[in-house]
């Protein structure tokens, strides 16, 4: 059997030639560059179905004939091909393929080169990693995959954008977002949603200085660059077809559960004195229930549904991939739902031997509509306030449908859904076109222009007969589109001296610009269900149109330099100018070195067999971020209506100085293979931001509460790691654990007007110099056991020191007096991810984890579900049952009639270990397409989301990233099964 | 071939050296530089003046004070909305009111700053416009007026001539200066800048006529803040003439039945209105005062956060005109209350169904009626009181008494003076009058008598007893200024 399948596999149907010379036995046999046997490897007589196995030590015998090609491959190794003249033996050592180190990349404009090659540092996540999830954005796919990267879903809509940030926060209110480059264009992040991850050939982050300084004024958070697919050259193209489907639930109902039951909720009710037993009786006769009501707000088994469709193919001139992909995919809460049809067309030709021109298309249509009752919402986040004796059945159980519950008083969610539609349709489209020139040969001339553009609409409406405003219905539409052209020239020169000496040296320029143009109309007085446009309302007609735009215009060049591949290094330097920079400042410049030491090429490492490779690399260079508005930069003055004529005030301030964020970032990195099975990236690096955009507060008495401008500096320094191993390979059988991480340090060094610290108002966070971004709150020192209040700890002379000191406590809150440090820190420190690849035969069972450590929230839930007197009359977590009721109790929470504050009792470690992936497959043995050649393969697997999560959080979902949560739509999981085929 | 291969590379070279215009202004706004320079953009300037005033008219700028004074009592599912402000205790100076209120009083300021920085740069073409430009200076003058005399009644402790000169109010911001960190001006001299803009705006509107319900600011109103401010100022003889001037004026007569003192609040008619902002839908809509509706479309029935005690109801008699106006009794209802039930809510901010501001009970849009005469005859009771001229004040008392149903009172001395606190009291209700009369006739108080079970009942709330010497009587500045100004001084108790 063994036999069999290996001769199909590799012998295919071509068995054409008949003209048996004399065969005869050869025998010998496989070892490693170590000198290790290499068991399980396939000797295979090329263009033959003959086929066999080494043995334990490595042994073979195999018959061939005079001049015959015999290939030997096994995992991990390079194949080899010998041809066969006289001999009778013949053993062969395969060296170890380093498939990593000659994937290629596309590093900062100019051509491909192979990862190993590159100075900067990068990762690259590879496209099976990033499709057939379930979930639309491909981004997601990128936790816990890249040592460093923070990626996190704070919500569970299913047209959620993931945030994202490389090595720490590196700008405190400039943005943290990675600049996305989608095959050499830069594309806005909210785009990503739109597009197929299926599409998705690659996602490289780039990290240090030598790969992104290149970037500019946009690069300071790192670049993401997503390449898409392309074709490959064949006899034959591939057709790959999938289809899955699945249901969402809610990933923790824990939090739900917390909520009392009716009868816990009268005993407190009593015990307090909130309702006489007399009224608790009164309650029982008028609502007889007691109403699980968190699945009534968050559904369960929600449908998802995803089909994907892809050919790829050409000839050596001209390659193609085309695809079309669907996902349908609904929200646990109401009204919350996203489908998506997207299309895609790459291609690529060579019109003659100097010419390459390529064409890529991706656009595509999704539907999305969010749950609208928000997070302060009794109809969305705070609905678990609902009493468990109400009811949304009658006696008849019948369900109430366009009227109020009885005692909650509101609609049921799937009313207020039906009767307010706000469904968005959102065209998305990206075309890139590239025509590239090689009129000298190393010389290469390359233009390409694309765009990232969406055309969005929105239609709003109440309907007319909605219970809660009947025949007054509204309708609104909205318009947006967004356009993001930009135009990249670059002339590459690349040449080698005398067979070591390599240089390539690149130039370009580029021009971006954007330009966003919103208008929306709306009217009120609809009567109709049946008419309901726009031009049915009678009044309340109003319009309103806004129009943003932005522009770079920039220059750039390398110069790269490599001694005989051991000793690389490289240069860049980039001018930026752009509209958003203050009127004093004209551009910004930014530049890079690094260099990289290729120490397997040494001597002395040439005969270390367990060192398959090893490189380390330095870089060290500036970037900028452009996080500021617009305008910004400009004093403005805009319009309002006074008795239906034209009003003219101050809207912006304006900041002629003010300029992008500088980082300059300095990184030292080691990546090694070992042992053929082992691979290691590490890397230190440290990020200096200056002049940091803030919002630098301003006394109200200026007009103003804040003013942009550029104050500050923060450091980030830390270390990344990412190790993989093949444990067991072979042809049958396979398992790769890995894991990557990040761990950064972060530190204030300076603030603006020379300040020591800065509380950010009603946010509980602080910048603090000579401190990481903490949480400052007033600090709970225990409910005291003799009076039954809350404790507080004073705060020392120094409010950036957490001074918690038994003795010097209060029972009367302040929030502004008694805020100190609390010692924790608003960022997570310590991210990473973990799992495994295996295989037996042909089942396939793959794990993904993704974790983060040290992340805190103020879980405001809290603040109202744990507030019994604040919140009196509204159901609460049980946790509250544990209150102060006479002396010498020790209980969490003060005596009833006092209100639990915004302190640091809500301040949660939000931990988390999250079960991100999970995916078990089969793929048909080939036997099963044997005597066709239709089908290639098939496959059917099981893939899960977020199946199982660690937390100590208390809240709905620990995964938010916020300083402060509540009302969170949390995230989801999904179990999905799917089919695989292949043509 | 070779030559077209070297021709395209020339091509894709040159476009490498294309420049590209990168300068971007926004579409919707013009740069300030760029605005002073006609009376036509004076005239945008003086409309915005308008605009944001109506902007601080009502809402949380008269809403905030009652419900932190002892009126009114917040209900079991009130929210917690305004609950510091109405508990006293943890109303602290990061509050939001606080802030906002200090904030946009102060924008609007640094608008009017500007303007008025502005219009002294532009030259008028012709008289015609030399007088529009100044009725503008005059409008910017009399905005400013009205903030600060905002301000100081929130920040600052009730004018008393005798501590006036070292007690703070807030700061005075009279040019624009993004850096400037200015300290707080003392009572006095805010109250004298204050009546130096009104002396400015008296001139230059002189020939603004008051006419009823005016919409623009005219000497009329210029005299009605005039009055209000000496009052505040303890001037009663300045606050006297200043309202008995406009009583005397006969243009804005009181309402003399119960249907058109109804139609006054509810209907919007504009009798008795000396001032009042333009209001229409949809784009140009006031602040409400809502809090104490709550209309529930999806329960037919009234769900307001707070409700007036019931002896503040019980003070109006049940002939005066105001009691059936100012009040209704609806059925309330509440996930707390068990089962819907009868209660009376404020119904003076209802608003109307035939005005078109409203298109159902669950908006409450009504013009904010900044100045009204019956202000008038109480600033002239309360001040010929004060001077000693009992007569007077019981003319003016009386005369507001009858025409809102009720009879005339003959009282004297202290019990006339209480006569016309309730008055004012009745009257003005909800709004915002009552914290900072309590304030200047040193007066604490003890809430009482709340509508059960609506009420939220304990010592925080139906319950709370506030000293007259409580310090939480005058606002704390916000702790922004606080903390970013190192020139501000706090008040104390916060």
């Amino acid at each position: 059997m063994k036999h069999k399948l290996l001769s199909f596999l590799l012998g295919g149907a071509i068995l054409t030639s008949v003209a048996f010379a004399q065969e005869r036995k050869i025998t010998g046999r496989v070892v490693s560059t170590s000198g290790q046997a290499v068991s399980d490897a396939t000797v295979v007589v090329q263009g033959s179905n003959v086929a066999t196995k080494t043995d334990a030590n490595g042994n073979y015998s195999i018959s061939v004939s005079k001049g015959g090609k015999v290939v030997f491959r096994s995992i991990g190794f390079e194949d080899q091909i010998v041809t066969i003249s006289d001999q009778a033996t013949l053993s062969v050592t395969l060296s170890s393929s380093n498939s990593a180190l000659d994937e290629v990349v596309v590093v900062g404009y100019g051509s491909a080169r192979k990862v190993g090659s590159v100075v900067g540092a990068l990762t690259k996540v590879s496209g099976k990693d990033i499709g057939g999830k379930p979930t639309a954005n491909a981004l997601e796919a990128l936790q816990g995959k890249v040592p460093g990267l923070q990626v996190f879903t704070s919500n569970g809509e299913p047209s959620t954008t993931q945030s994202i940030r490389l090595d720490g926060v590196g700008s405190l209110s400039g943005g943290n977002t990675p600049l996305y480059v989608m095959d050499g264009i830069p594309i806005g992040s909210g785009s990503i949603v739109s597009m197929n991850p299926e599409d998705f050939e690659s996602v490289t982050v780039l990290k240090d200085a030598s790969a992104t300084s290149i970037y500019g004024a946009r690069a300071a958070n790192g670049v993401i660059y997503i390449t898409t697919k392309k074709g490959k050259a064949g006899d034959r193209a591939t057709i790959t077809a999938r289809a899955q489907y699945g249901w969402s639930n809610l990933a923790n109902r824990k939090p739900q559960e917390r909520f009392m039951t009716r009868a816990e909720l009268q005993g407190l009710w009593l015990e307090t004195g909130y309702r006489t037993q007399a009224q608790i009786d009164e309650i029982n006769r008028t609502y007889p229930n007691d109403f699980k009501w968190d699945e009534y707000y968050y559904k369960k088994n929600v449908p998802i549904k995803q089909y994907d469709l892809n050919i790829s193919g050409g000839s050596e001139k001209t390659q193609y991939y085309i695809s079309a992909g669907y996902i349908d995919q609904e929200g646990v809460m109401y009204r919350s739902n996203f489908d998506r049809i997207t299309l895609r067309s790459n291609i690529t030709s060579k019109i003659n031997n100097w010419t390459t021109v390529g064409l890529n298309l991706g656009g595509g249509y999704d539907r999305r509509q969010t749950n609208g009752w928000g997070a302060n919402s009794t109809n969305g986040g705070l609905s678990m306030f609902v009493l468990p004796w109400f009811s949304p059945y009658d006696a008849e159980g019948n369900e109430y449908y366009d009227k109020a519950i009885p005692g909650w008083g509101r609609y049921n969610p799937k009313y207020l859904a039906d009767m307010n539609p706000s469904p968005s349709g959102n065209q998305q489209f990206n075309p890139t076109a590239f025509i590239e020139v090689k009129p000298l040969s190393g010389l290469t001339l390359r233009s390409q222009a694309g765009m990232d553009y969406y055309n969005s609409r929105t239609s709003i409406r109440r309907l007319p007969s909605y219970d809660g405003a009947k025949g007054k219905g509204t309708a609104t539409e909205e318009y947006s589109q967004g356009v993001y052209r930009t135009i990249t020239n670059t002339v590459e020169y690349k040449n080698i001296f005398k067979d070591v000496h390599e240089f390539i040296v690149l130039g370009g320029q580029e021009y971006s610009d954007y330009r966003q143009d919103d208008f929306s109309g709306s009217s009120g007085g609809l009567t109709d269900d049946r008419l309901i446009l726009l031009s049915n309302g009678t009044i309340d007609k109003d319009v309103k149109q806004s129009i943003d735009e932005y522009a770079f215009q920039s220059y750039f060049g390398r110069i790269s330099y490599n001694f005989d591949q051991k000793y690389f290094v490289d240069a860049t330097v980039r001018r930026d100018e752009s509209s958003r920079f203050g009127k004093n400042l004209k551009g910004a410049n930014f530049w890079s070195v690094g260099a990289m030491w290729n120490a397997k090429k040494e001597t002395f490492l040439q005969n270390v067999e367990w060192v398959n490779d090893l490189r380390m690399r330095l870089s060290t260079g500036s970037q900028g971020n452009s996080g500021l508005g617009n305008y910004d930069a400009l004093a403005t003055v805009g319009t309002n209506t006074y008795d239906n004529a034209v009003g003219w005030g101050i809207s912006t301030p304006g900041n002629p100085n003010l300029s992008w964020e500088k980082q300059l970032k300095t990184t030292f990195g080691v990546s090694a293979n070992l042992f053929g099975r082992i691979t290691l990236d590490a890397d230190y690096f440290h990020r200096t931001t200056s002049s940091l955009l803030m919002s630098v507060p301003y006394p109200y008495t200026s007009g103003f509460a804040e003013v942009r401008s550029n104050a500050g500096n923060l450091v980030n320094n830390g270390f990344n790691l990412g190790l993989s191993a093949q444990i067991f390979k072979s042809e049958d059988y396979y398992l790769t654990p890995y894991i990557n991480f990040g761990i950064v340090n972060q530190k204030v060094t300076e603030i603006f007007q020379g300040k020591d610290y800065w509380v950010v108002p009603n946010t509980g966070v602080s910048w603090a110099v000579g401190k990481p971004v903490e949480f400052f709150y007033p600090v709970q020192a225990g409910v005291n056991p003799d009076n039954g209040l809350m404790q507080w700890y004073l705060p020392g002379d120094n409010i950036s020191q957490s001074t918690q000191d038994p003795n010097r406590v209060t029972t009367i809150f302040n929030s502004t007096a008694l805020q100190q440090s609390t010692g924790i820190k608003r960022y997570p420190p310590f991210n990473g991810g973990f799992g495994f690849a295996s295989g037996y035969k042909g089942i396939y069972l793959n794990v993904d984890f993704a974790f983060s450590k040290g992340k805190y929230l103020i879980n405001n839930d809290r603040y109202f579900f744990e507030n019994p007197y604040n919140f009196a009359g509204n159901n609460q977590w049980r946790d509250v049952l544990d209150y102060w009721k006479k002396p010498g109790d020790i209980t969490k929470f003060p005596k009833y009639g006092q209100v639990n504050q915004f302190d640091s009792g809500l301040i949660e470690d939000a931990s988390f270990l999250r079960m991100k992936g999970l995916t078990i497959g089969y793929n048909l043995p080939k036997s099963v397409f044997r005597g066709q050649n239709f089908f290639r393969s098939a496959r059917v697997f099981y893939t899960g989301r977020n199946l199982l999560t660690f937390t100590n959080y208390s809240g709905p979902d620990p995964e938010v990233d916020s300083n402060l949560t509540y009302g969170a739509n949390p995230n989801t999981k999904q179990s999905v099964i799917g089919l695989e085929l292949q043509f | 071939m070779k030559n077209f291969k070297n021709i395209l590379g020339i091509i894709l070279l040159g476009t490498v050296v294309q420049s590209c215009n990168i300068d971007k202004f926004p579409q919707d706004k013009i740069e300030l530089s760029q605005s002073f320079q006609t009376v036509e953009d004076a005239k945008n300037w003086d409309n915005a003046t308008f605009s944001f005033f109506r902007s601080r008219s009502y809402g949380i700028y008269s809403q905030v004070t009652d419900v932190q004074a002892d009126q009114l009592n917040a209900v079991q599912d009130f929210g917690n909305v305004y609950g510091d402000e109405h508990r006293w205790t943890n109303f602290l100076s990061d509050n939001y009111s606080i802030r906002d209120i200090y904030r946009n009083y102060y924008s609007g300021i640094n608008n009017l700053n500007t303007a008025i920085k502005g219009y002294s740069t532009i030259v008028p073409k012709n008289d015609a416009e030399k007088t529009l430009l100044n009725q503008y200076i005059g409008d910017a003058h009399f905005a400013r007026a009205y903030y600060y005399l905002n301000l100081t009644l929130r920040f600052a402790k009730a004018y008393n001539a005798s501590s006036a000169e070292s007690d703070l109010a807030v700061p005075l911001v009279l040019v624009p200066d993004l850096e400037a960190k200015p300290a707080r001006a003392t009572v006095d001299a805010v109250y004298k800048q204050i009546l130096s803009d009104i002396a400015i705006a008296k001139t230059n509107l002189m020939s603004q006529k008051g006419k009823l319900a005016a919409t623009r600011f005219t000497i009329d109103a210029v005299i009605a803040l005039e009055a209000r401010v000496k009052l505040y100022m303890s001037d009663w003889g300045g606050a006297a003439n200043a309202a008995v001037q406009l009583i005397k004026e006969g243009k804005y007569p009181l309402t003399t039945t119960q249907e058109a003192f109804r139609k006054l609040w509810i209907d919007d008619s504009g009798d008795e209105v000396i001032f009042q902002p333009v209001v229409s839908r949809p784009n140009e809509l006031p602040n409400t005062i809502s809090t104490t509706y709550g209309y529930s479309a999806a329960n037919k029935d009234y769900r307001p956060g707070f409700m007036p005690s019931l002896w503040v109801i019980n003070s109006f008699s049940n002939a005066d005109f105001r009691k059936s106006v100012y009040f209704k009794e609806v059925t309330v209802g509440g996930q707390s209350l068990d089962k819907p039930q009868k209660g009376i809510v404020v119904n003076k901010f209802a608003g109307s169904l035939v005005t078109g501001l409203n298109i159902d009970l669950t908006t409450n849009y009504v013009t904010p009626k900044v100045f009204r005469i019956a202000e008038m005859y109480l600033v002239a009771a309360e001040s010929y009181f004060k001077a000693g001229n009992e007569f007077e004040a019981l003319k003016y008392l009386n005369e507001l008494r009858i025409a809102r149903g009720l009879t005339a009172v003959s009282s004297s001395g202290n019990s006339l003076f209480k006569d016309i606190k309730d008055e004012r009291t009745k009257e003005l209700i909800f709004e915002g009058f009552r914290l900072d009369d309590l304030k200047r006739w040193g007066e604490g108080f003890q809430r009482r008598d709340p509508q059960l079970p609506f009420a939220r009942t304990g010592a925080e709330y139906a319950d709370k007893k506030v000293e007259a010497n409580n310090l939480k009587f005058v606002w704390g500045l916000p702790a922004n200024d606080v903390t970013i100004n190192p020139n501000i001084v706090q008040n104390p108790g916060w």
